[in-house]
């Protein structure tokens, strides 16, 4: 054994060892006690945990508010999903000829770093029934009153597609990049125009990248909370109609103004997104699996 | 042709982003009553007392000290932990260093909702008990430690990525040399690491200062409020007070630390989140 390995032997723990702890102890652990938690009824410290094993889940399945938000957060994910990878292909193949492409990149990416809540305090203002938007829109009969419950989905909808496409299009882009330039020269050669090479070469050979974004995009597009809530939340909670996942279990735990602590349900709701992005990530990475192009 | 016209919507989006964030700074200029009275117009003054109302009134000024605070030591500390640990965890042939490795992954895929319960519960003990046996706690301290622990799994995994690409012969080189280990990873390792250390150091921040839903479970007291938060209670208020200006101050004041560090490091911030999401 050489001394660098042997140095290395007598670091491991030290080395490891306090992120490890740190890891366990507040991020770990608590998953793992949110299953426990999730078997009881429980309103918080100083309450006696009561066991009730399924009853918290048996009640989600009864719950038509749980269901109503995991439709939402369904429809977030798929809606979004597909509008925000369709605009992010069509982009990449729009900006991989543009000289300006850097600036267009970074000014398309930036909502994605801005506080969520400032830009749903934003564009709740821009939106506001008597704002800019409605403004604009009144004199070709356009105008609605977009933070009304009947509409108020779909706004947010739209608002997350713009806030995230960037984030999307700066990571097929990279993936874009990698590709060698005499791939396209010779499809170029071959008569093949835009569409045929983003479909047979920059679709295949940054396969792997598609992949990663679209895992990406299932964990977080699950877990969107402060855009929703800056979004609505100008007085009372969010309405029904704008409810997710994150947004009925932070309302019946701490949220709101009188909170529920209904700790156990909560965290039942917690353990069922565990299960939910576990489910699909590995049922997505299954599905893309065999497409992949190496070269 | 066709590209050439695929373009103009590219150019109408950008041009939208721009255009929103001039509105909002041109807008925080303008006095509350002329914000819906005339949307349009420009403003004719600076109307310093928005900044004002906001930053001392509404209290953003206490919630920007906090926030930066908080994310600064948090920040910090998370690439202090993770970068020994990602370094051994590439380096190390022990049997635990890949199944650790995946296991801080793992981490990644974790939502904040699945953890968020027993950390509120956690935090109200622990801040129970430091009050009678020390007589005090700040929750300001709980956040920090929570947020150190949530931003481990991709600040490793980031690191981890970055260690690999170095080359081991300087290592050995410094073990021929006789340099403990530790000198080698302070005088060496971390030196060739810097730029790695400091996107993780810029994603972190960039993540910590938008972070609210923690905030908003762990502090109640409006003096301890993190930025996001502060700016949220004044937009609760809103429909009893009117301050519009105030309000557009508010995210103005929000989104201008991160526009800054975005102007001055954007490429790194953008190839730090693609390539830790491309490995």
């Amino acid at each position: 054994m050489t001394a660098l390995s042997r140095a290395r032997r007598r670091l491991y723990w030290p080395f490891v060892a306090p992120a490890t702890l740190i890891y366990v102890a507040f991020f770990v652990g608590p998953a793992i006690a949110s299953i426990w938690i999730s078997l009881h009824k429980w309103r918080g410290a100083g309450d006696e945990m009561d066991f009730t094993g399924a009853a918290n889940y048996k009640r989600l399945l009864e719950d038509d508010a749980f269901k109503d938000s995991f439709a939402n957060s369904l429809k977030i994910l798929v809606i979004c999903g597909v509008f925000i990878f369709a605009l992010a292909f069509l982009m990449t193949i729009v900006l991989r000829e543009m000289k300006s492409r850097k600036t267009v990149r970074a000014l398309l990416f930036f909502p994605y770093i801005v506080s969520p809540v400032a830009i749903g305090v934003g564009l709740g203002l821009l939106l506001d029934p008597s704002g800019v938007v409605n403004g604009v829109l009144e004199p070709v009969g356009l105008n609605r009153s977009w933070l009304a419950p009947d509409h108020i989905f779909a706004t947010i909808l739209i608002g997350i597609i713009w806030v995230t496409t960037g984030f999307y299009v700066t990571l097929l882009m990279a993936g874009q990049e990698r590709i060698p330039a005499y791939f396209y020269e010779d499809a170029t050669l071959a008569g093949a125009n835009r569409w045929r090479q983003f479909w047979h070469v920059t679709l295949p050979m940054s396969w792997d990248i598609v992949t990663v974004a679209a895992v990406l995009w299932v964990i977080n597009s699950l877990k969107i909370f402060e855009f929703i809530y800056a979004f609505t939340g100008t007085g009372d909670s969010p309405p029904s109609e704008a409810r997710t996942i994150p947004i009925y279990q932070f309302l019946m735990t701490t949220g709101g103004r009188n909170p529920a602590y209904a700790l156990g349900y909560g965290c039942a709701m917690g353990v069922v997104m565990i299960a939910l992005v576990t489910v699909l990530v590995v049922g997505l990475r299954r599905v893309m699996r065999r497409e992949a192009v190496h070269f | 042709m066709l590209a050439r016209l695929a373009r103009i919507p590219v150019w109408v989006w950008v041009g939208f982003n721009v255009a929103l964030l001039g509105w909002l700074a041109l807008t925080s200029l303008k006095p509350s009553r002329e914000i819906f009275d005339n949307p349009f117009s420009l403003p004719t003054g600076v109307e310093a007392a928005n900044y004002d109302s906001a930053w001392t009134v509404s209290e953003l000024g206490q919630g920007f000290i906090n926030s930066l605070f908080i994310v600064a030591i948090a920040s910090v500390a998370v690439v202090a932990l993770a970068a020994p640990a990602a370094y051994m965890l590439t380096r190390s042939t022990t049997w635990t260093a890949s199944p650790l490795t995946t296991f801080f992954a793992v981490g990644m895929g974790i939502p904040l909702q699945a953890v968020i319960i027993p950390i509120f519960v956690m935090t109200t003990q622990i801040s129970s008990f430091a009050n009678d046996t020390f007589g005090w706690w700040d929750d300001r301290i709980s956040l920090t430690i929570v947020y150190i622990a949530m931003s481990l799994p991709f600040t490793v995994f980031l690191l981890t990525g970055f260690f690999r690409t170095l080359p081991e012969d300087l290592e050995e080189a410094a073990a021929l040399d006789g340099a403990t280990g530790l000198r080698t990873f302070v005088r060496i390792m971390l030196p060739l690491a810097q730029p790695g250390l400091i996107t993780a150091l810029i994603l972190n921040i960039v993540s910590l200062w938008n972070e609210t839903l923690l905030a908003l479970i762990l502090i109640t007291d409006n003096e301890q409020y993190t930025l996001p938060q502060a700016l949220l209670g004044l937009y609760q208020t809103m429909q009893y007070t009117s301050n519009w200006g105030g309000l557009f101050a508010g995210v103005v004041i929000v989104v201008v630390p991160i526009l800054a560090i975005y102007l001055w490091l954007g490429r790194r911030i953008i190839e730090g989140l693609t390539v830790g999401s491309g490995k």
